[in-house]
């Protein structure tokens, strides 16, 4: 309900101009003017004040100032200059030139299948064809020229046939 | 303003075009001086340049955020004025008949800035926000970071005071009631 007290105070606050009240109380203000001279008077009177608030025109900015806020606004992103950067195209490059290589290699050409009846037949394994040399496959190793500076080198004398000190029997079963 | 940030110089056209005059004129009216106003103007501008890349559509509006900045602005160099603020300053003198005569002739709009810049801080910058700038008591209230109720209590009381002022200097213009 718009009431004249209502309408001093929207007049007060917002001025004559219908388009300034909110939204929620301008049907009812304008209806309440149209129908109350006294209402007319206050809104008029607020319409004087506006008149001479409108007087008031502040000058435009100076086109200095345009200018010097357009020059200091964001530029556009520069376009990269086409420099040739040769770790771009170094890795391509490579990988092209590795394929061709794969794909252009000469082919092999197929060995040619042997029988497998043609390699024979070992029917001796190597534990028995030591045995027959009468030689410890533990002691076969080097013996001069040892250039083992950390441990050491056993003494340079000829090979005996005593075995030398190392795993025992059951030792040698492990390592056999 | 993805446009602008990313430096269309036509959209930069058109929110300078849109904006700048009435931050200006916000400004002067708030500071009462037309070089330092230009400097808010041209300071908001640099912020909205500085910030256009980070900004969120929708969450502030352009004229809202504009006059938030340049108001802070404002307050910030009036704070650091050396002189008496124009609020604590003794009003004029009653005007004799030439004074009247003179104002009625030529002088209206000079003495009308000078008895808005007479207002105290918060009721200049929600009459300066709400008639000049055309904002909404909505966002005048969102501006000064106040409710809506206490923008409609300054616009009042600001437009009470004037509506004194101006009878006492010129009755004929605001009439004798």
């Amino acid at each position: 309900m718009m009431t004249l007290d209502r309408l001093h105070a929207l007049l007060d606050a917002h001025g004559a101009a219908p388009e300034r009240w909110p939204d929620g109380e301008r049907d009812a203000a304008l209806a309440l003017i149209a129908a109350s001279p006294a209402a007319r008077a206050l809104q008029d009177d607020a319409a004087l004040l506006d008149a001479l608030l409108d007087d008031d025109v502040v000058e435009p900015p100076s086109a200095a100032l345009v200018a010097r806020i357009v020059a200091a606004a964001p530029a556009p992103a520069r376009r990269r200059a086409r420099v040739i950067r040769p770790t771009r195209w170094l890795v391509p490059l490579a990988l092209a030139a590795g394929l061709a290589l794969w794909f252009g290699r000469p082919v092999e050409q197929p060995v040619p299948a042997i029988p497998i009846a043609a390699l024979g037949v070992y029917e001796v394994g190597s534990d028995e064809l030591l045995a027959l040399s009468d030689v410890e496959p533990l002691d076969t190793d080097a013996w001069t020229d040892c250039p083992d500076d950390v441990l050491g080198c056993p003494a340079a004398t000829p090979p005996s046939t005593e075995p030398l000190s190392g795993p025992s029997t059951d030792e040698r079963r492990i390592w056999s | 303003m993805a446009r602008v940030a990313a430096g269309d110089a036509e959209a930069v056209r058109v929110v300078v075009g849109a904006h700048l005059s009435r931050i200006t004129a916000f400004a002067a009216r708030t500071l009462g001086d037309r070089t330092e106003a230009e400097d808010v103007a041209q300071e908001t501008f640099m912020r909205l340049w500085t910030h256009a890349a980070r900004w969120e559509p929708g969450r502030a509006r352009l004229t809202t955020w504009l006059h938030r900045v340049a108001l802070n602005l404002c307050l910030d160099r009036r704070a650091r004025r050396p002189h008496v603020s124009l609020d604590a300053a003794p009003l004029p003198a009653a005007p004799d008949t030439d004074v009247t005569q003179a104002l009625q002739a030529a002088d209206v709009s000079r003495h009308v800035r000078v008895e808005v810049m007479q207002l105290a801080e918060r009721q200049r910058t929600a009459l300066v926000l709400s008639h000049y700038q055309g904002l909404s008591s909505t966002e005048t209230a969102d501006v000064m970071a106040i409710s809506v109720e206490a923008v409609e209590s300054l616009l009042a009381r600001a437009r009470r005071t004037l509506r004194e002022r101006l009878r006492a200097m010129a009755p004929a213009l605001l009439g004798d009631a």
